[in-house]
């Protein structure tokens, strides 16, 4: 190997090694730009950039490394031409390599062979100082930095948040879920009434639960349940029967003037359907034997009271038929609960005459019963009574049925209400029920000793001054002349206060031993004034 | 040229060419001050054989230059001062009827361009016509008169100078004639230094005395020499590239010779810079042309070569800008960033 072409493996190598530099710091740019962007990725998710990204990041980085200075090349033809500029030989190697690659010998070709061997003995390829790639440095350092802040910085906030929310969300509409599961099932076994049961069964709620989707978005979720509580909603508006129980209140209000039909009277106006069907069992007729004499007495004594049931009824079913010629159109008419009473007490009237004439012919002296056609008539209307009888009954067991069955709905309808509150975060717990205990049973703590409001605190010159004018908001615009103590606030106050439990007890939506609750907390904080009013009195 | 010569005659012979040329050099400086690249690049396109245009304002001292070189050179010297009534048989000569033992014959009365170095004084002041009569002497160094060609006698270089300003009644050059000089070299204004000098030197009665140190057979041996001189394929693709790229429609061509220049160098420009850097190398002390060397003979031996279009006359571009761009274009072999990268420091 000629001096040239050692010098020339010299200087490649060192070529080569600078050149691998070069990729190298290159090939760990790119590298770090992508363990940094992947590592932002990770943090602008939220999420804790993972130690394994960058492991594999190093470990990536030293296979490239290794594989660029395996890779990396440098030609003859580069190193030539880095040697002439390096050390000025003025395309000397380059034009020496030429001539010996074209067997050029002799003359001016020999002497220049000389003389670039004579310069290349002056120098050695170790001399020879490459550049350092300083702006790749530079550029890398920043990318380092760049990777050692996003393994420093915390995950977005926002982000971290906002996957918190998803999770609770999340855990949120799963428990909300297995919750109403759970209630409806509990549901399911509270109801023993087959009519009650059959009714739950029209109204679905098995399928409109399976229809809720565990998910991570709050306002899927809230739609879900505001949707369920719709349906729910449906379904119990579909056991509306305000028409029935507004006429059976009506015939209560009738019966209670009669007063052997009190009990009756009092079941229907507190809505005890199931009670007064059971009532309105024992009111009825007994089938009478074969001769028909003997209980023909007792019968007429129980027709009696049933004549008076039934009249009272039917006229409360005729008056709200008076009244729903007044009504607005579109209002709800019950046809058949009114239908049903008027005949009932026409069937009664009937029977009643049957038996009157029955009791004429064995007052008449005649001695003669009833003729087995008259018998079998009579037995006929008794059983036709029966029937209606029965019917009647079996609609007050319905109404009975869909009444409680539309509290239940009502009540997971509330469950439902505060699921979506608990979903957006306003209730801590799902199902808990609103305002802790029952209303006369929290702490004393938290009782309040007397009523500010309704206590003269003595302050009677704020009554003074002219309307509309001064600063204070608190002043009075209106108040009675003179100069005595005004009570005018307490009793606005009093009437605001019973205006807002007349109010509640008139919700439907109120459970009756929530309104019980406030109906007694009302009663027992005016106790000691009715006492001294009926002390004065 | 002698393809026999062993490695020491011509190593001899190379010590001959740049011993001779120093010589020559000192020899012109006792006179000429200033102008020490004008002269280098004056003896190097005698050397090669090539004729010198000669471009500075008046008294600058191109004449004094050219006379001097040919104290210098021991050779014959013409002087030709161009004006416009100047006949091409003022220069080249004519036949002339004479006596000869009462016979009347045409005897060819040689012109002024019968010697070894002919100064063209002022050039562009005759008329094409007559400029055109130096065509022939220059390419072939022969002159045909009356169908009768006479050779010149070797060397033979023409020295022309023209003043850049005064354009009065002047005949620019035609293209084909530019063509033929091998150098176009601008004499510039002398430094402070140098200005005091010539001072010195002319302002007495004493003037330096020119000694001839060559002669013209010592200017075609080293002629000879510079052209054994070898230049790599590397380096004469680097030529190659830089003339072409003066063309605009060279993809290679910088976008100012692409917008300003309308026709670039011949290959006769190519060939002048080979034989330039050839003997510029030697000159240096190499054995081989290397791209400094052309980059270095580059302007002077294409500036004339190159015309400018419509739009670079009008902007005032000059020729001297288009090469330079395309030397800074080419200047790297090939586009290698490794090249570039690293320069030397």
């Amino acid at each position: 190997m000629s001096s040239v072409e050692s010098f020339l493996v010299g200087i490649r190598r060192r070529l080569v090694f600078h050149q691998a530099l070069r990729w190298a710091m290159g090939c760990l740019i790119a590298l770090g730009l992508v363990v940094a962007a992947v590592a932002a990725g990770f943090l602008l998710q939220g999420l804790t950039v993972p130690a394994a990204v960058y492991w594999w990041g190093i470990l990536v980085g030293i296979v490239a490394i290794g594989l660029v200075f395996v890779v990396a090349k440098a030609s003859t033809e580069k190193a030539q031409r880095l040697a002439d500029n390096y050390f000025d030989l003025k395309d000397g190697v380059t034009s020496a390599r030429r001539f010996a690659s074209e067997s050029r010998e002799g003359g001016m070709y020999t002497l220049q062979r000389r003389q670039i061997e004579t310069a290349l003995e002056e120098v050695r390829p170790q001399a020879m100082r490459l550049p350092f790639p300083s702006l790749l440095a530079v550029v890398l350092a920043f990318v380092g930095l760049a990777v050692l802040i996003t393994g420093i910085l915390p995950p977005l906030a926002s982000k971290v948040a906002e996957r918190a929310a998803e999770a609770e969300t999340l855990a949120k509409s799963e428990d909300l879920k297995a919750g109403l599961e759970e209630a409806l099932e509990t549901l399911e076994r509270e109801i023993t009434d087959p009519e009650e049961r059959a009714l739950l069964q029209e109204a679905n709620l098995r399928e409109m639960l399976k229809d809720l989707q565990e998910t991570t978005d709050l306002k899927d979720a809230m739609r879900q349940y505001a949707a369920l509580e719709r349906r729910v909603a449906q379904s119990s508006e579909r056991l509306e029967q305000r028409r029935d129980e507004q006429l059976l209140a009506r015939a209560g209000d009738e019966l209670f003037k009669e007063m052997e039909h009190r009990k009756l009277a009092d079941q229907l106006k507190t809505q005890k359907y199931k009670d007064a069907a059971k009532r309105l069992k024992e009111l009825q007729l007994q089938q009478p034997d074969a001769s028909g004499k003997n209980s023909l007495a007792e019968k007429r004594e129980r027709l009696k009271k049933l004549r008076s049931a039934t009249r009272r009824m039917a006229a409360a079913s005729r008056s709200g038929q008076r009244k729903r010629s007044n009504q607005k159109p579109g209002e709800e008419v019950s046809e058949e609960l009114a239908k049903l009473l008027e005949k009932l007490d026409e069937l009664v009237s009937k029977l009643g005459l049957a038996m009157e004439d029955a009791d004429l012919d064995a007052q008449d002296g005649s001695g003669k019963s009833m003729t087995p056609e008259e018998l079998q008539k009579l037995l006929e209307q008794m059983e036709q009574l029966e029937k209606n009888m029965d019917q009647l009954g079996s609609k007050l067991r319905e109404m009975d049925a869909k009444k409680k069955l539309q509290g239940r709905l009502k009540m997971l309808g509330m469950r439902l209400s505060k699921a979506q509150g608990y979903l957006a975060g306003n209730l801590n717990s799902p199902f808990a029920s609103p305002g802790g205990q029952k209303p006369g049973t929290g702490s004393s703590e938290s009782r309040r000793k007397e009523r500010d409001a309704l206590v003269d605190n003595g302050q009677n010159t704020q009554l003074k001054g002219i309307k509309g004018i001064g600063p204070s908001q608190t002043q009075i615009e209106e108040a009675n002349e003179g100069s005595a103590i005004s009570s005018r606030q307490a009793e606005e106050v009093e009437r605001s206060f019973a205006k807002q439990l007349e109010a509640f007890v008139r919700r439907e939506d109120v459970p009756e031993d929530v309104k019980d609750g406030v109906r007694d907390y009302f009663t027992k904080i005016h106790q000691p004034e009715d006492k001294t009013n009926e002390t004065t009195n | 040229m002698s393809p026999t010569r062993s490695v020491i005659e011509t190593e001899k012979a190379a010590e001959h060419f740049r011993e001779t040329f120093t010589e020559i050099q000192e020899e012109i400086s006792k006179f000429i001050v200033g102008q020490e690249n004008v002269i280098e690049h004056v003896l190097i396109a005698i050397l090669a054989g090539g004729h010198v245009l000669l471009e500075g304002v008046p008294g600058l001292g191109k004449t004094a230059l050219v006379t001097t070189i040919s104290k210098a050179l021991d050779l014959k010297f013409q002087r030709v001062q161009f004006t416009p009534d100047l006949l091409p048989a003022d220069i080249v000569g004519t036949q002339i009827l004479v006596d000869r033992g009462g016979e009347k014959v045409f005897e060819f009365q040689q012109g002024p361009v019968f010697c070894n170095i002919l100064l063209a004084d002022e050039i562009n002041r005759a008329t094409p016509k007559t400029q055109s009569a130096l065509l022939e002497t220059m390419q072939e160094a022969s002159v045909t008169v009356a169908n009768i060609s006479h050779q010149l006698e070797k060397p033979f270089f023409v020295l022309a100078t023209q003043n850049p300003i005064e354009n009065d009644g002047t005949y620019p050059l035609p293209e084909a004639q530019l063509d033929r000089f091998f150098f176009k070299l601008n004499v510039e204004l002398p430094g402070h230094e140098d200005f005091m000098e010539i001072l010195n030197r002319t302002g007495g009665n004493q003037a330096p005395n020119i000694q001839s140190v060559a002669s013209g057979q010592d200017i075609i041996k080293m002629g000879e020499t510079l052209r054994e001189v070898p230049i790599a394929a590397e380096v004469q693709d680097y030529l190659v590239r830089v003339v072409r790229a003066t063309h605009a429609q060279d993809p290679n061509a910088p976008g100012d010779v692409k917008s300003y220049v309308r026709h670039g160098a011949s290959p006769r420009g190519a060939q002048a810079i080979l034989a330039a850097s050839r003997a510029r190398a030697l000159l240096k002390g190499r054995y081989h042309v290397a791209t400094e060397d052309i980059a270095a003979m580059a302007l002077p031996a294409l500036r004339h070569r190159l015309i400018l279009s419509f739009e670079g006359e009008a902007e005032g571009v000059l020729t001297d800008q288009m090469v330079s761009a395309v030397l800074e274009q080419a200047h790297t072999p090939d586009d290698d960033s490794v090249y570039s990268d690293y320069q030397i420091r």
